[in-house]
């Protein structure tokens, strides 16, 4: 073990990435509703923090909007789950919105599309 | 393969922030400060000792955030997403002042003298300027733009010489300058049809030239700040000689992108480029092929020569960090059209 400020930064890092990792526990079955067929766990864990991380370097991480409009549930609730499912898989041609079908499937999109309208889990 | 590119806006906002560091008036020298998107919070890092010396919480939703600094480096003004506005002592690592300005905001600029903070806002569109000591509000510009009262994103806010900040309008694709010498009457000149979306901007370090990159077409607009009568003109125009780009999954930064050795370092929208341009003609003199679509290229250099480049790219869920050292100023540094292919 070294001793001095190194193991501190360490620490700090540590508890950097944990903070951040706790954004993206899995969520519960009860949230996948019978219309869409739900990732498993641990790509539910995946796709909540591209939402997050990716997503939201325009959305923002928190989903209260930045270049890109909100995606909060006050903000997606009222517009159809289809439509919005087709801009996260073709994106909107003509604005920054690109197309995520490379990296995501109609389910997981149509999945995320749910957890946009409920609410991203874990709050942040 | 998604896991991978998770902590990248950590990473990138990290590199900002540390690539910001300057001076403080504490026994161990230079500071830097590291920005904690997820949690709301600062820490302040000695990078000399590789330790921390502090962190401050409670600054409100800084998932995305910029920093700008007094001019005695003693001070860290921190914009948050919030639209908060928070000045930090970094010797005694207190919060000295802070306001919520805005429901949402992208970042800010210090004017050269040291006196006034302006803050680029999303909602509601527009800038704010702000008493540096106090953070007193002292007037604000709407970003309203076409006729149906909308106001536009504003990005690339930057300061310039005599009490001057810049800054663009994604939605109207007008550049605005605004003279604050009289800060609570504030005169704002306008430059319209610069580009369309423009969603970046920086200044050089000299305070001379403007540049905004450009979302919506290839190119980016340039302006004389020595000279803004002669107006914005376009540089780089049809960079992709018209070929298809590809999707942007991570729009690019500006600020912070190189000027070194007399080229700067810009990013190709779409493609997997970064563009050299010479900035005595703003001609383009080569290309440098990366990995991925280029967000965030920094001179790595004290004086301003080129010494070394960083690269942070993203090409679907792939990043990393190679270095461009000498040998872009040896060989890159080409006429256009040469093929480039071993810096892949």
């Amino acid at each position: 073990m070294t001793i001095g400020p190194i193991p501190f930064l360490r620490r700090r890092l540590a508890s950097l990435f944990l903070a951040l990792g706790a954004l993206t526990q899995p969520v519960t079955d009860a949230v996948a509703g019978p219309e869409v067929s739900a990732p498993t766990a641990a790509r539910r864990a995946e796709i909540l923090k591209m939402v997050r991380q990716d997503c939201g370097s325009c959305h923002g991480m928190t989903m209260k909007g930045g270049l890109g409009p909100a995606l909060t549930p006050a903000a997606v609730q009222s517009k159809p789950a289809d439509s919005l499912t087709a801009t996260i898989l073709h994106g909107r041609p003509g604005t920054a919105m690109p197309p995520w079908q490379d990296f995501l499937s109609a389910d997981e999109a149509a999945w995320i599309v749910q957890q946009l309208q409920q609410g991203l889990p874990d709050g942040r | 393969m998604v896991a991978r590119l998770a902590g990248t806006g950590l990473v990138l906002m990290t590199l900002v922030a540390c690539a910001s560091r300057a001076p403080a008036p504490t026994p161990q020298g230079e500071v830097g400060i590291v920005i904690e998107r997820a949690t709301g919070s600062v820490q302040v890092v000695d990078p000399a000792r590789h330790a921390s010396v502090g962190r401050i919480t409670d600054l409100g939703d800084l998932s995305h955030a910029a920093v700008v600094y007094s001019k005695d480096a003693r001070y860290a003004y921190v914009f948050g997403r919030d639209g908060g506005l928070t000045k930090i002592d970094l010797a005694s690592r207190k919060v000295i002042a802070r306001t919520v300005q805005a429901g949402n905001s992208i970042g800010g600029a210090i004017s050269r003298d040291g006196r006034l903070v302006a803050v680029a806002n999303y909602e509601p569109g527009g800038v704010k300027i702000f008493d540096a000591d106090s953070l007193t509000q002292l007037s604000e510009i709407p970003s309203d733009y076409g006729m149906e009262g909308k106001r536009a994103k504003v990005v690339g806010i930057a300061d310039a010489p005599d009490d001057r900040f810049v800054f663009s309008l994604f939605e109207a694709g007008e550049i605005w300058v605004v003279d604050a010498s009289d800060p609570k009457r504030p005169a704002v000149r306008k430059f319209r049809d610069v580009g369309k979306e423009p969603y970046d901007g920086l200044i050089t370090t000299d305070g001379r030239w403007y540049i905004a990159g450009l979302f919506g077409e290839d190119g980016l607009a340039l302006l004389d700040m020595r000279n803004p009568d002669a107006g914005v003109r376009r540089i780089l125009n049809g960079y992709g000689r018209g070929t298809e780009k590809l999707p942007v999954y991570k729009m690019p930064h500006l600020r912070g992108w190189a000027t070194a050795g007399g080229h700067a370092f810009l990013p190709a929208i779409g493609r997997h480029e970064v563009l050299v341009v010479d900035m005595a003609s703003w001609k383009q003199v080569g290309t440098i092929a990366v990995h991925g679509q280029p967000v965030l290229v920094v001179a790595r250099s004290d004086d301003g020569a080129m010494k070394q480049l960083e690269f942070s790219l993203l090409n679907g869920f792939q990043r990393g960090f190679p270095l461009v050292s000498e040998r872009v100023r040896n060989e890159v540094m080409r006429p256009e059209g040469t093929s480039d292919q071993e810096y892949r």
